[in-house]
Protein backbone atom coordinates (compact mmCIF):
# COMPACT_ATOMS: atom_id res chain seq x y z
CA UNK A 1 0.00 0.00 0.00
CA UNK A 2 1.76 3.25 -1.07
CA UNK A 3 -0.87 6.36 -0.87
CA UNK A 4 1.88 8.59 -1.21
CA UNK A 5 3.08 7.85 -4.54
CA UNK A 6 -0.79 8.43 -5.88
CA UNK A 7 -1.48 12.26 -3.98
CA UNK A 8 1.01 15.45 -5.22
CA UNK A 9 3.02 16.31 -2.06
CA UNK A 10 0.95 18.96 -0.82
CA UNK A 11 -1.71 16.35 -0.49
CA UNK A 12 0.57 14.24 1.22
CA UNK A 13 1.96 17.25 3.63
CA UNK A 14 -2.03 18.17 4.47
CA UNK A 15 -2.68 14.26 5.11
CA UNK A 16 0.47 13.90 7.14
CA UNK A 17 -0.54 16.67 9.74
CA UNK A 18 -4.21 15.49 9.71
CA UNK A 19 -2.51 12.39 10.81
CA UNK A 20 -0.57 13.54 13.47
CA UNK A 21 -3.23 15.74 14.86
CA UNK A 22 -5.33 12.24 15.70
CA UNK A 23 -6.12 10.50 18.96
CA UNK A 24 -5.31 6.46 18.93
CA UNK A 25 -8.58 5.56 17.94
CA UNK A 26 -9.09 7.80 15.19
CA UNK A 27 -5.75 6.76 13.95
CA UNK A 28 -6.45 2.89 14.26
CA UNK A 29 -10.00 3.93 12.53
CA UNK A 30 -8.31 5.86 9.54
CA UNK A 31 -6.19 3.01 9.57
CA UNK A 32 -8.82 0.41 8.81
CA UNK A 33 -10.11 2.58 6.21
CA UNK A 34 -7.06 2.66 3.98
CA UNK A 35 -5.67 -1.12 5.14
CA UNK A 36 -6.55 -3.59 2.26
CA UNK A 37 -6.09 -6.22 4.27
CA UNK A 38 -9.44 -5.03 6.42
CA UNK A 39 -11.30 -4.93 3.42
CA UNK A 40 -10.10 -8.31 2.74
CA UNK A 41 -11.23 -10.07 6.25
CA UNK A 42 -14.43 -8.07 5.90
CA UNK A 43 -14.69 -9.66 2.36
CA UNK A 44 -15.14 -6.05 0.59
CA UNK A 45 -12.19 -7.16 -1.74
CA UNK A 46 -11.57 -10.54 -3.79
CA UNK A 47 -8.74 -12.98 -2.29
CA UNK A 48 -8.07 -16.51 -2.17
CA UNK A 49 -8.87 -17.51 1.13
CA UNK A 50 -7.73 -21.07 2.39
CA UNK A 51 -8.53 -20.87 5.62
CA UNK A 52 -11.32 -18.44 7.48
CA UNK A 53 -12.58 -18.48 11.38
CA UNK A 54 -14.24 -16.00 13.64
CA UNK A 55 -10.70 -14.51 14.32
CA UNK A 56 -8.13 -14.61 11.69
CA UNK A 57 -7.55 -15.35 8.25
CA UNK A 58 -5.77 -16.97 5.69
CA UNK A 59 -5.06 -15.72 1.87
CA UNK A 60 -2.85 -16.32 -0.82
CA UNK A 61 0.02 -13.93 -1.50
CA UNK A 62 -0.39 -12.42 -4.72
CA UNK A 63 3.52 -11.90 -5.00
CA UNK A 64 4.58 -15.45 -3.65
CA UNK A 65 7.78 -16.60 -2.46
CA UNK A 66 6.95 -19.51 -4.10
CA UNK A 67 3.65 -20.78 -4.81
CA UNK A 68 1.62 -21.84 -1.87
CA UNK A 69 2.74 -18.53 0.28
CA UNK A 70 0.10 -17.86 2.80
CA UNK A 71 -0.48 -14.63 4.79
CA UNK A 72 -1.81 -15.31 7.95
CA UNK A 73 -3.62 -12.27 9.91
CA UNK A 74 -6.32 -11.37 12.27
CA UNK A 75 -9.65 -10.57 11.28
CA UNK A 76 -9.55 -7.16 14.00
CA UNK A 77 -6.57 -5.04 12.83
CA UNK A 78 -3.48 -4.34 14.75
CA UNK A 79 -0.55 -2.50 13.21
CA UNK A 80 2.42 -5.01 14.82
CA UNK A 81 2.46 -7.41 17.02
CA UNK A 82 3.48 -5.35 20.63
CA UNK A 83 0.17 -4.34 20.20
CA UNK A 84 -2.08 -7.91 19.95
CA UNK A 85 -3.07 -9.23 23.49
CA UNK A 86 -1.72 -12.20 24.56
CA UNK A 87 -4.64 -14.47 24.00
CA UNK A 88 -4.77 -13.91 20.27
CA UNK A 89 -0.98 -14.29 19.36
CA UNK A 90 -1.28 -17.47 21.29
CA UNK A 91 -4.78 -18.95 18.86
CA UNK A 92 -2.61 -16.76 15.74
CA UNK A 93 0.45 -19.05 16.20
CA UNK A 94 -1.89 -22.51 16.72
CA UNK A 95 -3.00 -21.85 13.47
CA UNK A 96 0.08 -21.02 12.13
CA UNK A 97 1.41 -24.65 13.42
CA UNK A 98 -1.39 -25.68 11.71
CA UNK A 99 -1.30 -24.22 8.18
CA UNK A 100 2.29 -24.92 8.14
CA UNK A 101 1.37 -28.50 8.77
CA UNK A 102 -1.16 -28.50 6.14
CA UNK A 103 1.22 -27.15 3.80
CA UNK A 104 4.05 -29.90 4.18
CA UNK A 105 1.21 -32.43 2.84
CA UNK A 106 -0.73 -30.41 0.65
CA UNK A 107 1.70 -29.12 -1.49
CA UNK A 108 4.35 -32.31 -0.34
CA UNK A 109 7.41 -29.81 0.27
CA UNK A 110 10.13 -30.61 2.84
CA UNK A 111 10.58 -27.50 4.75
CA UNK A 112 8.46 -23.99 5.82
CA UNK A 113 9.62 -21.04 6.89
CA UNK A 114 7.44 -18.67 9.50
CA UNK A 115 8.19 -14.99 8.86
CA UNK A 116 7.02 -11.74 10.90
CA UNK A 117 8.15 -8.22 10.26
CA UNK A 118 7.49 -5.84 13.12
CA UNK A 119 8.31 -2.37 11.56
CA UNK A 120 9.05 -1.00 8.11
CA UNK A 121 13.04 -1.57 9.21
CA UNK A 122 12.02 -4.94 9.43
CA UNK A 123 10.54 -4.83 6.06
CA UNK A 124 6.74 -4.63 6.85
CA UNK A 125 5.19 -3.78 4.23
CA UNK A 126 1.49 -3.09 4.95
CA UNK A 127 0.06 -1.75 8.04
CA UNK A 128 -1.97 -4.59 9.30
CA UNK A 129 -0.52 -7.43 11.14
CA UNK A 130 0.06 -10.54 9.58
CA UNK A 131 2.59 -14.38 9.99
CA UNK A 132 4.22 -15.44 6.23
CA UNK A 133 4.04 -19.25 6.16
CA UNK A 134 6.64 -20.02 2.88
CA UNK A 135 6.77 -23.23 1.37
CA UNK A 136 10.56 -24.62 1.12
CA UNK A 137 11.93 -26.37 -1.63
CA UNK A 138 15.83 -27.23 -1.88
CA UNK A 139 17.86 -24.57 -3.26
CA UNK A 140 15.68 -21.92 -4.01
CA UNK A 141 17.58 -19.66 -2.90
CA UNK A 142 15.43 -17.25 -0.80
CA UNK A 143 16.92 -15.02 1.67
CA UNK A 144 15.28 -15.80 4.99
CA UNK A 145 18.71 -17.32 6.21
CA UNK A 146 19.57 -15.25 10.16
CA UNK A 147 22.56 -13.17 9.04
CA UNK A 148 25.47 -14.02 10.41
CA UNK A 149 27.67 -11.46 12.14
CA UNK A 150 30.39 -12.23 15.37
CA UNK A 151 30.24 -10.95 18.66
CA UNK A 152 32.99 -10.37 21.20
CA UNK A 153 32.82 -11.79 24.63
CA UNK A 154 33.13 -8.37 26.44
CA UNK A 155 29.99 -7.30 23.69
CA UNK A 156 27.94 -10.09 25.07
CA UNK A 157 28.42 -9.67 28.38
CA UNK A 158 27.64 -6.18 28.27
CA UNK A 159 24.27 -7.20 26.22
CA UNK A 160 23.33 -10.10 28.63
CA UNK A 161 23.29 -7.51 31.56
CA UNK A 162 21.23 -4.83 29.41
CA UNK A 163 18.34 -7.49 28.09
CA UNK A 164 18.10 -9.74 31.33
CA UNK A 165 17.78 -6.42 32.83
CA UNK A 166 14.89 -5.28 30.45
CA UNK A 167 13.26 -8.82 30.51
CA UNK A 168 13.31 -8.84 34.40
CA UNK A 169 11.44 -5.52 34.03
CA UNK A 170 8.72 -6.54 31.15
CA UNK A 171 8.25 -9.93 33.11
CA UNK A 172 8.05 -8.62 36.52
CA UNK A 173 11.18 -10.98 37.66
CA UNK A 174 12.76 -9.90 40.83
CA UNK A 175 16.57 -10.32 40.35
CA UNK A 176 18.43 -12.40 42.94
CA UNK A 177 21.94 -11.71 43.30
CA UNK A 178 24.10 -14.89 42.56
CA UNK A 179 26.26 -15.78 46.09
CA UNK A 180 30.05 -15.49 45.09
CA UNK A 181 32.43 -18.01 46.47
CA UNK A 182 34.11 -15.32 48.90
CA UNK A 183 30.36 -14.41 50.23
CA UNK A 184 29.51 -18.22 50.79
CA UNK A 185 32.85 -18.68 52.73
CA UNK A 186 32.39 -15.63 55.01
CA UNK A 187 29.08 -17.10 55.94
CA UNK A 188 30.88 -20.44 56.65
CA UNK A 189 33.03 -18.81 59.14
CA UNK A 190 30.57 -17.19 60.72
CA UNK A 191 28.76 -20.20 61.36
CA UNK A 192 31.40 -22.16 62.82
CA UNK A 193 32.60 -18.45 65.37
CA UNK A 194 30.00 -18.18 67.46
CA UNK A 195 30.29 -21.85 68.81
CA UNK A 196 34.27 -21.46 69.65
CA UNK A 197 33.60 -18.01 71.41
CA UNK A 198 30.50 -20.25 73.38
CA UNK A 199 32.97 -22.15 74.33
CA UNK A 200 35.52 -20.20 75.07
CA UNK A 201 33.27 -18.34 77.71
CA UNK A 202 32.08 -21.12 79.24
CA UNK A 203 35.71 -22.73 79.73
CA UNK A 204 36.95 -19.25 80.93
CA UNK A 205 34.31 -19.21 83.72
CA UNK A 206 35.19 -22.42 84.62
CA UNK A 207 38.53 -21.73 84.88
CA UNK A 208 37.38 -18.48 87.31
CA UNK A 209 35.45 -20.95 89.61
CA UNK A 210 38.34 -23.09 89.82
CA UNK A 211 40.78 -20.27 90.70
CA UNK A 212 38.49 -19.22 93.40
CA UNK A 213 38.03 -22.68 95.19
CA UNK A 214 42.32 -23.33 94.99
CA UNK A 215 42.40 -19.67 96.81
CA UNK A 216 39.68 -20.68 99.08
CA UNK A 217 41.30 -23.87 99.97
CA UNK A 218 44.81 -22.47 99.97
CA UNK A 219 43.28 -19.85 102.64
CA UNK A 220 42.30 -22.58 104.83
CA UNK A 221 45.55 -24.26 105.03
CA UNK A 222 47.15 -21.33 105.89
CA UNK A 223 45.20 -20.60 108.30
CA UNK A 224 45.64 -24.24 110.32
CA UNK A 225 49.31 -24.10 109.43
CA UNK A 226 49.39 -20.54 111.57
CA UNK A 227 47.11 -21.91 114.22
CA UNK A 228 49.42 -25.42 114.16
CA UNK A 229 52.67 -22.51 114.31
CA UNK A 230 50.99 -20.67 117.27
CA UNK A 231 50.22 -23.96 119.14
CA UNK A 232 53.75 -25.02 119.01
CA UNK A 233 54.70 -21.81 120.24
CA UNK A 234 52.77 -21.69 123.66
CA UNK A 235 54.19 -24.71 124.66
CA UNK A 236 57.85 -24.58 124.12
CA UNK A 237 56.90 -20.87 125.91
CA UNK A 238 54.93 -22.92 128.36
CA UNK A 239 58.31 -25.26 129.04
CA UNK A 240 60.80 -22.39 129.39
CA UNK A 241 58.28 -20.92 132.00
CA UNK A 242 58.78 -24.11 134.08
CA UNK A 243 62.32 -24.54 134.16
CA UNK B 1 18.45 -35.33 24.38
CA UNK B 2 21.69 -35.77 25.09
CA UNK B 3 23.67 -34.86 22.02
CA UNK B 4 21.02 -31.52 21.55
CA UNK B 5 23.27 -28.61 21.32
CA UNK B 6 19.85 -26.54 22.70
CA UNK B 7 19.33 -29.27 25.45
CA UNK B 8 22.86 -29.09 26.57
CA UNK B 9 22.91 -24.92 27.11
CA UNK B 10 19.32 -25.54 28.77
CA UNK B 11 21.52 -27.29 31.62
CA UNK B 12 24.22 -24.90 31.14
CA UNK B 13 22.15 -21.37 31.15
CA UNK B 14 24.99 -19.94 28.83
CA UNK B 15 23.86 -16.70 27.63
CA UNK B 16 20.75 -17.06 29.08
CA UNK B 17 18.37 -14.32 29.46
CA UNK B 18 14.95 -15.61 30.65
CA UNK B 19 13.79 -18.91 31.69
CA UNK B 20 10.49 -20.42 32.78
CA UNK B 21 8.65 -24.05 33.45
CA UNK B 22 8.29 -24.56 29.40
CA UNK B 23 10.46 -21.97 27.83
CA UNK B 24 14.13 -20.60 27.81
CA UNK B 25 15.22 -17.55 25.97
CA UNK B 26 19.47 -17.10 25.06
CA UNK B 27 21.22 -14.59 23.56
CA UNK B 28 23.27 -15.80 20.22
CA UNK B 29 27.06 -14.70 19.48
CA UNK B 30 26.27 -15.37 15.66
CA UNK B 31 24.17 -11.58 15.42
CA UNK B 32 24.40 -9.01 17.84
CA UNK B 33 21.16 -8.68 20.00
CA UNK B 34 19.64 -11.84 18.30
CA UNK B 35 17.49 -14.02 20.84
CA UNK B 36 16.55 -17.84 20.36
CA UNK B 37 13.68 -18.96 22.07
CA UNK B 38 13.36 -23.22 22.30
CA UNK B 39 11.07 -25.26 24.29
CA UNK B 40 12.59 -26.67 27.33
CA UNK B 41 11.43 -30.39 25.77
CA UNK B 42 12.95 -31.60 22.69
CA UNK B 43 10.59 -31.24 19.74
CA UNK B 44 12.44 -31.39 15.97
CA UNK B 45 10.40 -29.41 14.13
CA UNK B 46 6.91 -27.02 15.13
CA UNK B 47 4.60 -29.73 13.70
CA UNK B 48 5.92 -32.15 16.97
CA UNK B 49 5.49 -29.23 19.10
CA UNK B 50 2.12 -29.04 21.57
CA UNK B 51 -0.23 -26.68 20.82
CA UNK B 52 -0.50 -24.72 23.72
CA UNK B 53 3.49 -24.59 23.95
CA UNK B 54 3.56 -22.71 20.65
CA UNK B 55 1.16 -20.42 22.00
CA UNK B 56 3.29 -19.90 24.97
CA UNK B 57 6.18 -19.62 22.87
CA UNK B 58 4.78 -16.60 20.61
CA UNK B 59 3.53 -14.62 23.52
CA UNK B 60 7.68 -14.90 25.13
CA UNK B 61 8.58 -13.56 21.65
CA UNK B 62 6.39 -10.94 21.36
CA UNK B 63 7.54 -9.59 24.93
CA UNK B 64 11.28 -10.55 24.17
CA UNK B 65 10.93 -8.30 20.99
CA UNK B 66 9.45 -5.61 23.37
CA UNK B 67 12.48 -5.63 25.17
CA UNK B 68 14.65 -5.51 22.61
CA UNK B 69 12.74 -2.57 20.86
CA UNK B 70 13.42 -0.85 24.20
CA UNK B 71 16.69 -1.33 25.23
CA UNK B 72 18.98 -1.48 22.23
CA UNK B 73 17.47 1.44 20.27
CA UNK B 74 16.22 -1.33 17.50
CA UNK B 75 13.69 0.22 14.93
CA UNK B 76 11.95 -3.06 14.09
CA UNK B 77 12.32 -6.93 14.51
CA UNK B 78 11.68 -10.36 12.56
CA UNK B 79 10.75 -13.61 14.10
CA UNK B 80 11.73 -16.01 11.44
CA UNK B 81 11.08 -19.79 12.31
CA UNK B 82 12.79 -22.29 10.26
CA UNK B 83 11.00 -25.75 10.21
CA UNK B 84 13.23 -28.49 8.02
CA UNK B 85 16.74 -28.66 6.78
CA UNK B 86 15.33 -27.06 3.28
CA UNK B 87 13.82 -23.87 5.49
CA UNK B 88 17.17 -23.47 7.10
CA UNK B 89 17.19 -25.40 10.11
CA UNK B 90 20.76 -25.95 11.83
CA UNK B 91 19.66 -27.78 15.11
CA UNK B 92 17.21 -30.42 14.93
CA UNK B 93 15.54 -28.39 18.29
CA UNK B 94 12.62 -26.36 17.25
CA UNK B 95 13.37 -22.57 18.18
CA UNK B 96 11.80 -18.97 17.14
CA UNK B 97 14.85 -16.36 16.10
CA UNK B 98 14.38 -12.48 16.80
CA UNK B 99 16.27 -10.24 15.09
CA UNK B 100 16.63 -6.91 15.84
CA UNK B 101 16.58 -4.53 13.30
CA UNK B 102 17.40 -0.98 11.89
CA UNK B 103 16.94 1.37 9.17
CA UNK B 104 20.03 1.21 6.54
CA UNK B 105 20.91 -2.29 8.98
CA UNK B 106 22.47 -4.23 5.27
CA UNK B 107 20.42 -6.87 6.40
CA UNK B 108 18.42 -8.13 3.35
CA UNK B 109 15.48 -10.63 4.16
CA UNK B 110 13.42 -9.57 1.00
CA UNK B 111 12.41 -12.13 -1.56
CA UNK B 112 12.11 -11.68 -5.17
CA UNK B 113 8.34 -12.02 -5.66
CA UNK B 114 7.38 -14.83 -8.35
CA UNK B 115 4.82 -14.25 -11.00
CA UNK B 116 2.91 -17.36 -11.61
CA UNK B 117 0.56 -18.18 -13.60
CA UNK B 118 -3.72 -18.31 -12.26
CA UNK B 119 -3.41 -21.81 -12.81
CA UNK B 120 -0.74 -22.46 -10.55
CA UNK B 121 -2.13 -20.12 -7.87
CA UNK B 122 -5.79 -22.30 -8.55
CA UNK B 123 -4.36 -25.92 -7.94
CA UNK B 124 -2.04 -24.39 -4.60
CA UNK B 125 -5.47 -22.97 -3.36
CA UNK B 126 -7.16 -26.13 -3.89
CA UNK B 127 -4.24 -28.33 -2.57
CA UNK B 128 -3.98 -26.09 0.72
CA UNK B 129 -7.84 -26.36 1.38
CA UNK B 130 -8.19 -30.25 1.05
CA UNK B 131 -5.82 -30.29 4.37
CA UNK B 132 -7.21 -27.03 5.90
CA UNK B 133 -10.34 -28.64 6.72
CA UNK B 134 -9.12 -31.01 9.20
CA UNK B 135 -8.21 -27.58 11.56
CA UNK B 136 -9.99 -28.39 14.19
CA UNK B 137 -9.75 -27.75 17.85
CA UNK B 138 -6.20 -26.99 19.47
CA UNK B 139 -4.28 -29.03 22.46
CA UNK B 140 -4.68 -27.43 25.16
CA UNK B 141 -2.23 -28.32 28.39
CA UNK B 142 -3.60 -30.72 30.69
CA UNK B 143 -3.64 -29.82 34.51
CA UNK B 144 -4.02 -32.17 36.76
CA UNK B 145 -7.49 -32.98 38.60
CA UNK B 146 -7.68 -31.91 42.26
CA UNK B 147 -7.72 -34.82 44.42
CA UNK B 148 -10.89 -34.34 47.15
CA UNK B 149 -10.71 -36.90 50.40
CA UNK B 150 -13.59 -38.22 51.45
CA UNK B 151 -13.84 -37.29 55.19
CA UNK B 152 -16.21 -38.91 57.52
CA UNK B 153 -16.21 -38.09 61.07
CA UNK B 154 -16.20 -40.87 63.59
CA UNK B 155 -18.40 -40.03 66.64
CA UNK B 156 -16.59 -40.67 69.48
CA UNK B 157 -18.97 -41.65 72.64
CA UNK B 158 -17.16 -41.30 75.87
CA UNK B 159 -18.56 -43.88 78.69
CA UNK B 160 -20.71 -42.69 80.82
CA UNK B 161 -21.44 -39.28 78.77
CA UNK B 162 -23.47 -38.67 75.58
CA UNK B 163 -21.62 -37.35 72.44
CA UNK B 164 -23.65 -33.95 72.29
CA UNK B 165 -24.17 -35.16 68.21
CA UNK B 166 -25.81 -37.89 69.30
CA UNK B 167 -28.22 -36.09 71.82
CA UNK B 168 -29.20 -33.63 69.17
CA UNK B 169 -30.36 -36.58 66.96
CA UNK B 170 -32.26 -37.93 69.86
CA UNK B 171 -34.29 -35.14 70.68
CA UNK B 172 -38.13 -34.94 69.83
CA UNK B 173 -39.36 -32.38 67.95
Amino acid sequence: MEPNSQMTPEQAQAMQEKVKNMSPEELKEFQKQQCIFCHIAEGKMQAKKVYEDDKVIAVLDINPANAGHILLLPKEHYAIMPLMPDDLISYISMVAKALSNAMLKALKVEGTNIFIANGMSAGQKAQHFMMHIIPRNKNDNLPLTVPKMAVSKPDMEKLKEIVTKKVNEIFGIKEEKPKKAEDKEKEKKEEKKPKKTKQKIVDAEFKEIEKKIKKKSTAKKSKKKKEEEEASLDDITNVLNNL
Amino acid sequence: MPDCQFCKQIKSKENMIYEDDKAAAFLDSSFPGKVTIIPKEHYPIIENVPDFVVGHLFIIANKLSKALFECINSTGTNIIVNNGITAGQTIPHFCINIIPRRENDNINLQWQPKQLSDDEMESAELQLKEETKNIGQFDKEKKEPVKLEKKTEKIEQKDGEENYLVKQLRRIP
